[in-house]
């Protein structure tokens, strides 16, 4: 290892230390605009904090976290401690694999005794004991696979070392259904890719334009979300929104009067910019208290669709943040299909830290993950980097380094930390659960906007949530989880570590989800009921639920799709041209022909688009009553009832994104400043989206090259544009 | 070519770019030159063989809109290949012309041609596959949802196919039920879509075809409600505002006769006056016998006009009474939707030759003895000299739309203030988009209304005030404007010369028709009906815009 670590050349333009997002597009700008790049992470995958990690390295990367002690020793000042730093950055976490509540009978085995009797001797031993209870009972009855194995060493694992962030149910007991769903969990390891940090991408925002004019987005596919829901606290229900002209169109909660008020607010949002004397007055003001009084919308549906379409992370948006998000989302709206988002496939936010890196790579970056490093050298008379010598004791050195603050020397860390007034952190919870827990719309998102949650239900005084709770559900159409899973991130905003993850967010998840054990999420439908609907049936009953206003005809999944097919349509002739063949093959020949030389179309997937049902799908006999019953779904709204999902998996972790207010380097009486060739990049924000990174990484790219071009486009190897 | 539709223009391109086009289309012209020249020299040749075709495959391929070769390439398929071609070798060449437009088609699907050509494939075919095609259009739709031609094309294989199940009723409504959903799904994504609108009026009135009153009545509700929530999503968008004018319909419009005179009896003439401009084939005029002579429109055109006048001839004899019979099927409105609702026959005098009037022939003319008999009571039908029957009387029916039509002009009125109200409520929001088309509606409200209630005065004066308001909104069609005002204002200020008739919505002459009129600054651009102004001694038409003159000669004749 330690030969294959050794670089020939030590000495760079730049070099970044971590693969973050933010990172990973200074590196491949840097290298795109020639300088030398050397890119080091710790880490065995890209991403940092926006990794994406399968079963096993997801609860592998959460028993690093939970075992590895934060607090700081007495190192040198100059000392990199990249491990206790990350682990600084994660509180709380906890995790479960979930007891199946059925009426059929589930095995528990009672671990309080193997415990008890084992609790003084090694942790080894202890694994041991209950490892070997726990198979004993287990495997008379089942044959031990390998993962059956791995399942039960596992939970053995986490029952007998409770430090490493298991759930306090797992201490006592396991259940074959918990190891049954482990089992699957890790047979299916590779289908998952579980987000640290869940985002999207507007269709038309910074990063989507930025991937498409530096032809980095070619490496890349998208789904689009589906639709945004907004829960609302007085009904107790989760409502999906009109967040488009089609979808305003059709809907059927806003009133004639109600949809042009909002269109005309819509409208002219898209054009703010040139109408400064409507907003002028209320620039600094709440962005809610300008849509209300200048525009009258004052109803709730209303300001429900607003905040929908406007909200971007911050609760306490001002009338300038606010249409400026509206607007990047109107234009976003219709790039791609009938919605702003684009979701990329097999992870967010290490598809795209790769897709970045790749570049940089082919522009002669060198890149070694899991790559230690030990310290950096600073010159202090002169306040300059100098090199960062690494685990082999090379010393590398470059004119910039670019880091993220898990790379810092304990000085320089605790110069950041000694600014840092204002704490903030991101409550996460990754939830794989057994069914959409929105019915046939298996992509998309919901807010609970602040004050509408109790944390602390029963108990006085209440206490509401003080920030927009997001959830953002995945399918298996997005390559993250299997076809019959479905992942929830919810994340929010959150002040102090006063709050655990757990009660930042659970009221949230109980409004969507069947948590075991929780007697106050929503009820899980009775197991004969669950077995007889499939996942997607519909008109079940969900009591707390209503979800209204269903795109008529989205019963499919949204299509795959790359950033070039906005213009091109050649994508959808191509697609057109194959399921023409195919009808025509079907047709004409009984006998199977062997498939053309497809091209690379990544819609293949789906056989058509979810749109267009009309056309392909077999119109069934259609009676005169069916007509009169068509006709009334022409006004549109099929109440979609869904089958409330059993959470299998949750992890709930809250992640450190804290940041000096003031920006760095400022003079500082008793601390020395950072060095001027250093960059520090800041921590992911909760947004919803990449916008803030993005413009960060540009930012820094031209601090570092003034005048050079961000990013321009990468050269085709052969240009095939032309006929 | 991909569609255009909502796109921005490219912003217009540097010279050198500009300079690289030229030089690639230069080429692009001279093999197209050299591949025309072989056309012409195929079509000379006479050629029917497989080079000849590839000839035209060539071509076609870079011109698809040039039809002359695809008339050559047909001509070359029949005379070569088909005309001694088992079924199922011809067969073979009629999939592969489908398959060699479809790939054309891909990249030019706006070509007339190329559509056409498919269809006389599949004519010509033994067993064209009609199902396929139906998805292959629906493919293009997908493709661009507002391609008219994929319309037009769909409703052709769906005609197809209905022809096939023409014994099989519940098919063909199932079918037309599914394009009826069809619509339902395009308009959904993108309502801005004239042809899914149109497609859509077309299947209503099928589908609703067999149903009861209150099943339309459900029908049409549901469509008022989804078009109206285009309208307000976007109000700016035609195409719904269209739709929505379909659904009101338009009322047929009554043409009146205001009156008949004996102007003259030596020799005899005949006046009749209408209160539009109006085409007459053939009345004929007859006490027993028909009277020879001949009708003749005042003013420039003697075939076209609101007053006309008969002739008799030299020398014909009539007796005491002449009868003029006017049926409806022989005057020819010129504007549409307006019909004479029935036969009206005059019985003039000819006896009393004491006319003091008659002297001064501008704008004079007595009413003879008006006669207007109610044709459906007469007893039978009034045959013409040619032996042909008035046997029907049309009826103007207050229609809702072509879908439903209403016998009861409450239904109407009560429909008509509903959508009236509701685009009020608009404009209260929308100041300039609603205005047409209130102004339409409340056009038609008035249709159905006694000419002198104070109901219709109100609405005069709306409607004329909103021309005036849709002259700032649209200056560029501010002209038309003002001749809709001038109608108006010039009906308002001539209410005095009508009355209604007994059988409404017609109109005739008032019973005591005023000597003076003035009509000075009115803003009139001109003078919509000139027959209202016949008995007129003075007219003052000071200080307005006239543009033409040509109404004088109606009344100078």
């Amino acid at each position: 290892m330690a030969d294959t670590d050794l670089l020939d050349a030590t000495v760079f333009d730049a070099i970044l230390l971590g693969t973050g997002f933010t990172q990973t597009i200074v590196a491949a700008a840097l290298a795109r605009a020639g300088k030398s790049v050397l890119h080091l992470d710790e880490n065995d995958y890209y991403g940092g904090a926006s990794g994406a990690f399968g079963v096993r390295d997801l609860l592998k990367w959460a028993t690093r976290i939970s075992s590895t002690s934060s607090a700081g020793g007495d190192v040198n000042a100059d000392k990199i401690e990249f491990k206790r730093l990350v682990a600084r950055s994660y509180n709380n976490l906890e995790f479960q694999f979930h007891r199946v509540e059925t009426s059929s009978a589930d095995t528990i085995i009672d671990l309080t005794t193997v415990l008890q009797t084992h609790k003084d001797v090694s942790t080894e031993d202890r694994i041991k004991a209950v490892e070997d209870h726990i198979t004993a009972t287990y495997t008379t009855t089942n044959n031990p696979s390998k993962e059956s194995k791995e399942a039960i060493s596992s939970l053995a694992t986490w029952a007998s070392t409770p430090e490493l962030g298991a759930t306090a149910t797992q201490l006592q007991s396991v259940s074959f259904s918990q190891i049954q769903l482990l089992e699957e969990f890790l047979k299916n390891t590779r289908k998952y890719n579980f987000d640290l940090s869940p985002k999207l991408l507007y269709s038309r925002g910074p990063l989507t334009n930025l991937l498409i004019s530096s032809g980095i987005g070619k490496y890349l596919e998208f789904k689009l979300l589906e639709r945004t829901a907004v829960y609302e606290a007085l009904t107790d229900k989760v409502e999906m929104m009109p967040t488009s002209k089609e979808d305003v169109f059709v809907s059927k909660a806003l009133s004639l009067k109600e949809k042009r008020l909002l269109m005309k607010f819509l409208q002219f949002a898209v054009d703010y910019e040139n109408q400064k004397e409507v907003w002028e007055d209320y620039k600094n003001a709440p962005f809610t208290q300008f849509v209300q009084s200048a525009y009258g919308l004052t109803d709730k549906v209303l300001t429900a669709v607003v905040y929908a379409i406007g909200f971007d992370g911050n609760d306490y948006a001002t009338t300038t943040d606010g249409l400026k998000s509206v607007k990047v989302y109107l234009q976003s709206l219709g790039r791609y299909g009938n919605s702003a988002y684009l979701c990329p496939l097999y992870g967010v936010g290490s598809e795209l830290a790769q897709a970045f890196c790749r570049v940089s790579a082919v522009y002669g970056g060198i890149y070694m993950l899991q790559h230690g490093l030990d310290k950096h050298n600073v010159d202090k008379e002169a306040n300059k980097w100098q090199s960062v010598v690494d685990h082999t004791g090379q010393t590398l050195k470059a004119n910039q380094i670019i880091c993220s603050r898990e790379y810092l020397s304990k000085e320089m860390d605790e110069y950041i930390e000694a600014r840092t007034l204002n704490r903030n952190y991101v409550s996460h919870c990754i939830i794989v659960t057994d069914r959409s827990a929105f019915g046939e719309t298996t992509l998309c998102k919901t807010l609970f906007p602040m004050g509408s949650l109790v944390l602390n239900p029963g108990e006085t005084p209440e206490r509401k949530n003080k920030h927009t709770v997001s959830v953002l559900q995945m399918c298996g159409g997005t390559m993250s989880c299997p076809n019959d899973r479905y992942i929830l991130y919810v994340w929010a905003e959150s002040a102090n570590l006063k709050t655990d993850a757990k009660e930042d967010l659970t009221a949230a998840i109980r409004k969507l989800v069947h948590i075991p054990g929780d007697p106050l999420s929503l009820k899980a439908p009775a197991p004969a009921q669950a077995a007889a609907a499939p996942a997607a049936s519909t008109e079940d009953s969900k009591p707390a639920q209503h979800l209204g206003d269903a795109p008529a005809a989205g019963s499919e999944d949204q299509p795959r799709m790359s950033l070039d097919q906005e213009l091109d349509m050649e994508q959808v002739r191509q697609e057109i041209l194959q399921a023409e063949k195919k009808l025509f093959d079907e047709s004409e020949n009984n006998t199977p022909v062997p498939s053309r030389p497809s091209t690379p179309a990544p819609s293949s997937t789906g056989s058509s688009s979810s749109t267009t049902a009309a056309s392909g799908t077999p119109t069934k006999p259609l009676s005169r009553t069916a007509f009169q019953k068509s006709k009334s779904a022409a006004s549109l709204t099929s109440s979609l009832g869904a089958i409330v999902p059993n959470a299998l998996f949750t992890m709930f972790y809250k992640r450190a994104a804290s940041w000096p207010r003031v920006p760095y380097p400022i003079g500082s009486e008793d601390l020395k400043p950072l060095p001027e060739n250093l960059t520090v990049v800041r921590p992911m924000n909760h947004s919803l989206d990449f916008e803030a990174a993005t413009e960060e990484a540009r930012a820094i790219f031209e601090k570092l090259c003034p005048g050079e071009e961000f990013l321009p486009p990468t050269p085709e190897p052969e240009d095939n544009s032309g006929f | 070519m991909e569609s255009r539709h909502g796109r921005k223009k490219e912003q217009a391109e540097s010279p050198e770019v500009l300079k690289a086009k030229e030089e690639k289309e230069a080429v692009l012209v001279r093999e197209y030159l050299t591949l025309k020249d072989s056309l012409k020299e195929l079509v000379e040749s006479n050629k029917r063989d497989n080079d000849a075709l590839k000839v035209t495959t060539a071509l076609l391929r870079k011109s698809p809109d040039y039809y002359t070769i695809w008339n050559v390439r047909r001509t070359i398929l029949k005379e070569g290949f088909l005309d001694n071609a088992d079924d199922e070798t011809a067969n073979k060449i009629y999939t592969g012309e489908l398959e060699f437009v479809q790939e054309n088609l891909k990249l030019n699907p706006k070509s007339y041609w190329m559509w056409n050509h498919r269809r006389w494939c599949l004519e010509s075919m033994s067993q064209p596959r009609w199902d396929r095609e139906l998805a292959m259009v629906g493919k293009f739709l997908e493709m661009d949802a507002r391609n008219f031609h994929g319309w037009d094309y769909r409703r052709y294989i769906i005609r197809q196919l209905d022809l096939k199940d023409k014994e099989a009723k519940d098919k063909v409504l199932d079918r037309a039920q599914s394009e009826f959903d069809f619509t339902t799904t395009k308009i959904h994504q993108n309502f801005s879509n004239y042809s899914a609108w149109h497609n859509r009026s077309t299947l209503l009135g099928k589908l609703a075809e067999d149903l009861s009153a209150e099943e339309r009545a459900d029908i049409v509700d549901n469509e008022f409600d989804l078009v109206k929530n285009a309208i307000y999503t976007d109000p700016e968008d035609q195409s719904a505002w269209l739709y929505e004018l379909w659904l009101i319909g338009r009322e047929e419009r009554s043409i009146s006769i205001l009156g008949a005179s004996v102007i003259s009896f030596h020799p005899l003439e005949i006046v009749v006056a209408f209160d539009e401009t109006v085409k007459m084939r053939n009345p004929f005029t007859h006490v027993a016998i028909p009277l020879e002579g001949e009708w003749k429109a005042t003013g420039s055109d003697s075939a076209l006009g609101s007053v006309w006048i008969f002739q008799q001839a030299p020398g014909a004899v009539y007796g005491p009474t002449v009868e003029v019979v006017i049926f409806s099927n022989d005057v020819c409105a010129v504007r549409t939707g307006s019909k004479l609702p029935a036969a009206v026959c005059y019985e003039l005098e000819t006896l009393n030759q004491n006319l003091e009037d008659i002297s001064g022939r501008l704008g004079r003319l007595v009413i003879g003895k008006n006669l207007m008999y109610d044709v459906t009571k007469r007893i039978g039908p009034v045959t013409g000299p040619d032996g042909t029957l008035e046997t029907q009387v049309a009826h103007p029916k207050h229609c809702v739309t072509s879908l439903t039509e209403s016998d009861s002009l409450d239904d109407r009125v009560a429909l008509l203030e509903r959508e009236i109200s509701a685009v009020r409520e608009l404009v209260e929001m929308e100041p300039d988009w609603p205005i047409q088309i209130l102004s339409t509606l409340l056009s038609e409200l008035r249709k159905t209304i006694s000419i002198h209630s104070t109901k219709a005065k109100d609405i005069d004066d709306e409607c004329i005030e909103l021309q005036e308001k849709l002259i700032t909104i649209d200056p560029l069609r501010q002209e038309r404007y003002e001749d809709r005002r001038a109608q108006l204002v010039f009906e308002r200020e001539t209410l005095s010369i009508i009355q209604d008739s007994k059988r409404f919505p017609e109109i005739e002459y008032a019973a005591n028709q005023p000597r003076n009129l003035d009509l000075s600054m009115r803003g009139l651009t001109h003078i919509p009906i000139s027959s209202y102004l016949l008995h007129l001694h003075t007219l003052n038409l000071d200080s307005n815009s006239i543009r033409s003159t040509r109404f004088l000669r109606n009344l100078l004749n």
